[in-house]
């Protein structure tokens, strides 16, 4: 079905938080203030790679107006931060190792003199040799940046004899692939609010995807117990993975404590750029290799991510890639080796698709390549090669089976746009008569290409086999008379709140007002794990699934007590407690019989709350990272490539995913739309270009982020809900999948425009552009 | 590698003094008083840019030149049209005659940044940056520039854009100059030169009828990083005078884009003045254009590719224009 307004009835729901932020006037927690408050700032280092020698810091302390100054020597716990492993200093003490690693913070009653107060900090250093290059980094003769050396983590998968086997194919496609570091470019710069309280605690209001988290790792740099510290974490103007590591949180919960003023931090975007993460840029070497009849045999990878100066997650990043490179197909054969190497570069971590973008794109570009190779269709060369409904993961362990594989396949390959696809590649598009309904009258000029391309993926959920990951959730009826859900997600743009919102009210058949949501505050909701990994949807789901049954059966019985009706004949409806009546011979009808409100008001405090707690599902097997749930997705692109200038501008787009039944169409949409854009832009313009460790790009006027004239001409989102009767998984995750599969798309379909097959990303202009004229050895004249 | 450093100190924060002069004359006197320290600022959308980046310091002294009458505005007589320098780049995009005459500096001014900055932006901060996408668009109309230097009357004097643009190649721009306006001649059939002095061999083939029916043709492409609200990388302006035999006299060429300085393309414009375009030699065409041009490379475009583009926007820009002309008949 064609996800869309037209086909979602009254199911296309107006987001509950959407009027406020289309109009402004949505408070995030950046906006706040507090009476008192003082600006704090952060020095950050002037090298990508140096000794500090010195550190002076009395003349900012002496200066007017300057509250608190704070150094690595004001910090009383653990002086690091990360969330898989803690390598980052809050403050550095004698190393710095990139260009946003904070040397000391100032808090001040004015930004303007907190400014200041840092050009008066007076920081020596010796300068190292800055490494940019991964491959420089795993050389023996280069600088350790880590007591351990350079390499933050290794993967490797090996199954049968690749080596061997690939000397023997019949064909073998070998290329090396590269990829952009990608900015999340969120509206919301990082900031929050530090405020310590009379009672001792300190209030911490600050974006993060899993406020548990963050307080955990502010109270091991505080040396405080956890229960000090309350984290309030949404509404976030944007995050995609982005503000799930610690950024401000430091520096902002020192001064505040230190000053014993409420402090307000709030990253300029350039200093946004400067400190915060990026998509690691990967280096993909792929050696494929098939028999005579396009049957895939043997697939050797290798894997260089630059994961920066620290590590943050980029080893679970590094597992994710490793997993993915091998894609939705039957391989006999493999050998994949990931190394995440630190260099001085900008700090590479967590990113909507975690890995699996650079991945996909690499793996789709083989099979593309191979199929081109044999002389077979594309998507037929897929469906020869695709794994079966009982086949194991790619990393052969045990995953939850269902068709989806197979029933995005099948959509695709019935698509209005993969139909309208010509095999005749890169004919001009002026001789195209009729090509593009809407223009047809008006043929484009000839150094315009055309061509349709397609990609498949199939993307894990959840943290994977051997990582914590908690879920569960709280359903109660509050005092106010509404049934209130609670969850450790947050609201970053994805829609959780709608979601939760319509999930409640098919449950209990409620209206939205009769509905109470609670998230992203630690001394409220309880610990049902992060917003990442395209988790909060299915968790929140299956929380309620648990939950229901046990809220139902105590708020019909306290009905019943307060009615006399049967239980048998109670319902939850709009607005309380529904009778229904059946009369022999009449219709059933239904009458409300006590109010919500009223069931609250005779009830004892937390009579009518229930918790649970489970985990993320896993898979059996013992391998690290492998995931049991999958999302599958297929894309097709229409590009346009100018071959004056190598410009390629994406027209017609097609997303199929299948991910279980569709709680929140809009929002699904908006999911996919959104991961798609954020594709094209990884895809065509998006690269946070760094030389000898500093940005090039360092704001939004040189890093190019889509605008709306760059988006797609059109996008059909179509979704496939079938799942198998048995399945207790209910909705997949939607944050991610709409973003991994698309650069391939795009580059599949320049390949048919141009002839050229793109192996880095964003697309090099350089390598389409054609010399004007070249269209008259095409017989296209303007006479 | 062993070096050490130290990390430099800013001064005191001071917020920069804004100064509202209500002429030219006061504006050049305090430019003068403040020299270096001082700047003149008016819709200071590429300033504040180029302050927050690092390129340019916040001056001490910021001297308004929108608080000075008689700068804003378009003005025409018989054989010319006079742009005030405050004229915001969205009220030129829209004005009815600049696109009658001068369709490319019309065209310019709506592809500039974004509406935001359009509704801002000066005119005259445009050029005074001297990287503006509008210049390539003045340069083919022959544009004059109208500068106060000194406070002493009379003091306006006209200055060929293209001789501005030498000026601040090497260095000689006036640091006090106060730009006024910007000023073009009103297109016409009767600048059309004798045929007779454009006889140059092949490629291009040479038509000495005289044909009275002269129209102009015009194109101005740029080419961003993306599709809008971008510096551009290659920005090329095209304008001559054509007649029914296809005969091109009056060629004007140029190019831009980025931070290099835009340039008239001679060569290029003597290639086809006087001659009727052959469509067979566009690629001829892109490569004098390509040879001619000089540009540079940054971490965003290589020269190699800046003149590839300039070279090929221009050549099927003509190439483009021509046909539709042919399909007006």
């Amino acid at each position: 079905m064609l996800l869309n307004r037209e086909n979602s009835g009254e199911r296309w729901r107006k987001r509950r938080d959407g009027r406020e932020k289309v109009t402004g006037e949505l408070r995030y927690l950046t906006d706040m203030t507090a009476e008192g408050m003082l600006y704090g700032r952060v020095l950050r280092s002037s090298h990508p790679h140096a000794r500090i020698l010195s550190l002076d810091t009395s003349a900012a302390e002496a200066y007017e107006g300057v509250i608190a100054v704070i150094t690595y020597r004001d910090v009383p716990g653990l002086n690091r931060f990360g969330i898989a492993v803690p390598d980052q200093p809050a403050l550095c003490e004698d190393m710095v190792r990139y260009i946003g690693d904070a040397v000391a913070a100032v808090a001040a009653v004015t930004p303007e003199i907190a400014e200041y107060a840092l050009s008066l900090i007076r920081v020596n250093y010796e300068v190292l040799e800055t490494i940019t290059d991964p491959l420089r980094a795993l050389e023996d003769t280069a600088p350790r940046l880590h007591p351990q050396g350079n390499v933050l983590h290794r993967t490797q998968v090996k199954q049968g004899d690749a080596d061997t086997v690939l000397q023997n194919c019949t064909y073998v496609v070998k290329e090396v692939y590269s990829t952009p570091r990608q900015m999340h470019a969120y509206m919301e710069t990082e900031g929050g609010l530090f405020v310590p309280e009379p009672d001792g605690r300190l209030t911490v209001y600050a974006p993060t995807q899993h406020g548990y988290k963050d307080r955990m790792q502010i109270a091991r740099i505080l040396d405080w117990e956890e229960e000090r510290i309350r984290v309030i974490s949404s509404p976030i103007g944007g995050s995609f993975g982005g503000k799930d590591e610690l950024n401000v949180q430091p520096y902002g919960s020192l001064l505040a404590l230190k000053s014993g003023r409420p402090v307000k931090m709030h990253n300029s975007r350039m200093e946004s750029v400067r400190a915060g993460l990026k998509r690691h840029p990967m280096r993909i070497e792929m050696e494929t290799g098939m028999d005579e009849h396009g049957r895939l045999q043997a697939h050797r990878v290798r894997i260089v991510a630059d994961t920066g100066a620290y590590a943050t997650l980029g080893a679970p990043v590094l597992n994710f890639a490793t997993e993915h490179c091998m894609g939705p197909y039957r391989l006999q054969h493999v050998d994949v080796e990931g190394v995440s190497v630190y260099t001085n570069n900008g700090v590479s971590g967590e990113f909507r698709g975690f890995g699996g973008n650079q991945a996909i794109f690499a793996m789709e570009g083989q099979m593309d390549r191979l199929a081109e190779k044999i002389g077979m269709d594309p998507w037929e060369f897929r469906m020869l090669n695709r794994r079966l409904p009982d086949d194991p993961g790619p990393l052969q362990q045990e995953i939850w089976r269902t068709n989806g594989l197979e029933q995005v396949m099948q959509a695709l390959a019935q698509s209005s746009l993969w139909q309208r696809r010509t095999v005749d590649s890169a004919l001009p598009a002026a001789v195209m008569t009729g090509y593009d309904p809407v223009t047809s009258a008006s043929p484009v000029p000839p150094w315009i290409k055309r061509g349709i391309g397609s990609s498949l993926a199939m993307h894990g959920a959840g943290l994977g086999y051997g990582i914590d990951d908690p879920a569960g959730g709280r359903l109660s009826l509050n005092a106010q008379g509404q049934i209130e859900v609670a969850f450790s997600y947050e609201e970053f743009g994805q829609g959780l709140i709608a979601t939760l919102e319509i999930m409640l009210m098919d449950l209990f058949h409620c209206t939205a007002e009769d509905i109470s949501i609670v998230i992203g505050d630690t001394d409220l909701v309880p610990h049902s794990g992060s917003s990442t990994a395209s988790r909060s949807t299915t968790m929140a789901w299956m929380a309620l699934q648990r939950l229901k049954t046990p809220f139902l059966q105590a708020v019909l019985q306290k009905a019943q007590e307060m009615t006399g009706i049967p239980i048998d004949q109670l319902t939850t409806g709009e607005h309380g407690i529904w009778q229904m009546i059946t009369e022999e011979g009449e219709e059933m009808s239904r009458k409300r019989v006590v109010s919500y409100r009223e069931i609250a008001g005779v009830t004892e405090d937390k009579e009518l709350t229930f918790d649970t707690k489970f985990s993320y599902p896993t898979t059996p097997d013992e391998v690290v990272g492998g995931h049991f749930l999958y999302t599958y997705a297929a894309v097709a692109a229409e590009v346009e490539v100018n071959t004056l200038t190598g410009h390629v501008k994406l027209l017609d787009t097609y997303h199929t995913v299948a991910a279980g039944p569709v709680i929140n169409p809009m929002g699904f949409v908006g999911q996919i739309e959104g991961g798609s854009v954020m594709a094209l832009g990884f895809t065509l313009t998006e690269d946070a270009v760094m030389e000898e460790g500093h940005y090039m790009t360092r704001n939004m006027d040189t890093y190019m982020i889509p605008g709306i004239q760059d988006m797609h001409t059109s996008l059909e989102v179509e979704v496939i809900e079938d799942l198998p009767e048995n399945d207790s998984f209910g909705p997949r995750g939607i944050g991610e999948i709409g973003s991994v599969a698309l650069a391939p798309a795009i580059t599949a379909a320049i390949r048919q425009a141009t002839g050229q097959w793109i192996s880095h990303l964003p697309v090099p202009r350089e390598q389409l552009i054609q010399r004007a004229g070249r269209w008259q050895q095409e017989g296209v004249s303007p006479r | 590698m062993n070096r050490q450093s130290t990390a430099s100190s800013l001064p005191a924060p001071v917020l920069p003094h804004v100064w509202e002069p209500a002429s030219a004359q006061e504006a050049i006197t305090l430019k003068r008083q403040y020299g270096a320290d001082s700047a003149y600022v008016a819709g200071s959308t590429l300033l504040r840019t180029q302050w927050e980046g690092g390129l340019l310091t916040i001056p001490a002294h910021m001297i308004r030149l929108d608080t000075i009458e008689g700068l804003n505005g378009i003005m025409e007589d018989e054989q010319q049209i006079r742009i005030g320098a405050l004229t915001t780049l969205r009220e030129c995009g829209h004005d009815h005659r600049l696109r009658i005459h001068g369709n490319t500096c019309s065209t310019a001014c709506r592809h500039i940044a974004a509406p935001a900055v359009r509704n801002l932006g000066t005119i005259g901060g445009n050029i005074s940056s001297a990287v503006g996408d509008m210049i390539p668009a003045l340069l083919v109309h022959d544009a004059r520039l109208v500068w106060m230097d000194t406070e002493h009357h009379p003091s306006e004097y006209e200055q060929e854009l293209v001789d501005w643009l030498e000026q601040v190649r090497v260095g000689r721009r006036s640091l006090y100059a106060v730009l006024l306006g910007i000023v073009i001649d009103k297109s016409g059939p009767d600048t059309a030169p004798d045929l007779h002095n454009h006889q140059n061999s092949a490629p291009f083939h040479t038509s000495l009828s005289s044909e009275p029916s002269w129209r102009e043709i015009s194109f101005y492409r740029k080419v961003g990083r993306r599709e809008a609200f971008t510096p551009s990388l290659v920005t090329v302006a095209f304008r001559a005078l054509m007649n029914r035999e296809g005969v091109l006299v009056n060629v004007k060429a140029a190019a831009g884009g980025g931070a290099g300085l835009a340039m008239r393309l001679s060569r290029c414009e003597q290639l086809l003045e006087g001659k009727v375009y052959d469509p067979r030699y566009t690629a001829e065409l892109a490569a004098l254009v390509e040879k001619e041009w000089v540009s540079y490379s940054d971490p965003f475009a290589s020269e190699s590719y800046r003149r590839q583009t300039a070279g090929n926007l221009l050549a099927a820009g003509l190439w483009e224009t021509l046909h539709q002309e042919m399909e007006r008949g």
